[in-house]
């Protein structure tokens, strides 16, 4: 029987502030693994994730990246769903449409439009912010472990794919997340990294030839699999397009990864 | 990191935006009720 023990801890950032993270021990032995949420937050599903990943014989922590202060009764999933609804109607082709774009602003709640803020003029901001942040806890908690590993969902496989440019890991997942904004910066990658997509995804899988031809340029430990016929987070087993079948195989590909990566 | 260009996508807004997507895909078909998603109060 594994007795994991858990717990929520808090990591100094670059401003000044304690962000929360969730921690599930292992063993103090045991490889380290970050997981990274999706954009709806340290979820029940992040957490249980966590719990699953740590059963396998891994110490892990899981950043709540909306725990600032100011954050916390904003970044709520019903205030990002809220923010999200009256988005519905306008097409995605006027979405750098700013008259359009207006329209629909003034149906927005007033945490809809905090929201929206740092969807929009603030994005950078946000994306910089937390790339800083999680850059913060890796190196508060993580960096002194033998062997590192992260993965991260949608956004959080965004941030996960940015950060193993930036930071030493053996085992990056990327479930359907962004690529490096900046290809070359693929260069700079020191592990393994092992991206999970969605058939059904074209945005996110629009870069996936940029990603191979450096993976080629630059003899990058890259593996990839895709999953036709699945949407975006159908990893997700509390969500809407949760994928049972796809799930459970990616989940068994990710264990093989990550001890060939994080355990040999 | 390199600047994000204006017409680029940012990894928080890109995502906000791909969630736009699938939540219009299915949550239409839930009278747009939220109930698929609750965060972690502790």
């Amino acid at each position: 029987m594994v007795n994991l023990q858990e717990s929520m801890k808090k990591f100094e950032v670059e401003d000044g502030n304690e962000l929360d993270y969730f921690e599930v021990k292992y063993g103090e032995s045991a490889p380290k693994i970050m997981v990274v949420s999706e954009i709806w937050g340290l979820t029940k599903f992040i957490k249980s994730f966590s719990r699953r990943v740590a059963m396998e014989g891994y110490n892990v922590i899981a950043p709540d990246l909306y725990s600032r202060k100011e954050d916390k009764s904003i970044f709520t999933e019903e205030n990002i769903m809220d923010a999200m609804r009256p988005m519905w109607s306008l097409p995605p082709e006027k979405r750098r449409d700013p008259e359009a774009m207006n329209e629909v602003i003034k149906k927005l709640s007033p945490t809809g439009k905090k929201i929206f803020e740092y969807v929009s003029q603030k994005r950078e901001i946000m994306e910089k912010r937390m790339i800083s942040d999680l850059g913060h806890l890796y190196e508060a908690d993580m960096n002194s472990h033998k062997k590192k590993g992260i993965v991260g969902f949608c956004m959080g496989g965004g941030l996960a794919f940015q950060l193993s440019t930036e930071k030493h890991f053996d085992a990056s997942v990327i479930f359907y997340g962004a690529s490096p904004r900046n290809m070359e910066d693929m260069a700079k990658i020191k592990g393994g990294v092992f991206g999970i997509y969605a058939g059904e995804d074209s945005g996110i899988n629009a870069t996936i030839p940029q990603v191979m031809e450096k993976v080629v340029n630059h003899k990058i430990n890259f593996e990839m699999k895709m999953y036709p016929g699945t949407y975006h987070a159908f990893f997700n087993d509390t969500g809407m397009s949760y994928n049972r079948e796809a799930s459970e195989d990616a989940w068994e590909r990710v264990k093989y990864f990550y001890r060939r990566n994080l355990n040999e | 990191m390199s600047e994000l260009k204006n017409d680029e996508e940012g990894i928080f807004d890109g995502c906000f935006y791909v969630w736009v997507d699938v939540t219009k895909k299915y949550m239409s078909k839930k009278d747009g009720k939220f109930n698929d998603y609750e965060r972690i109060k502790d």
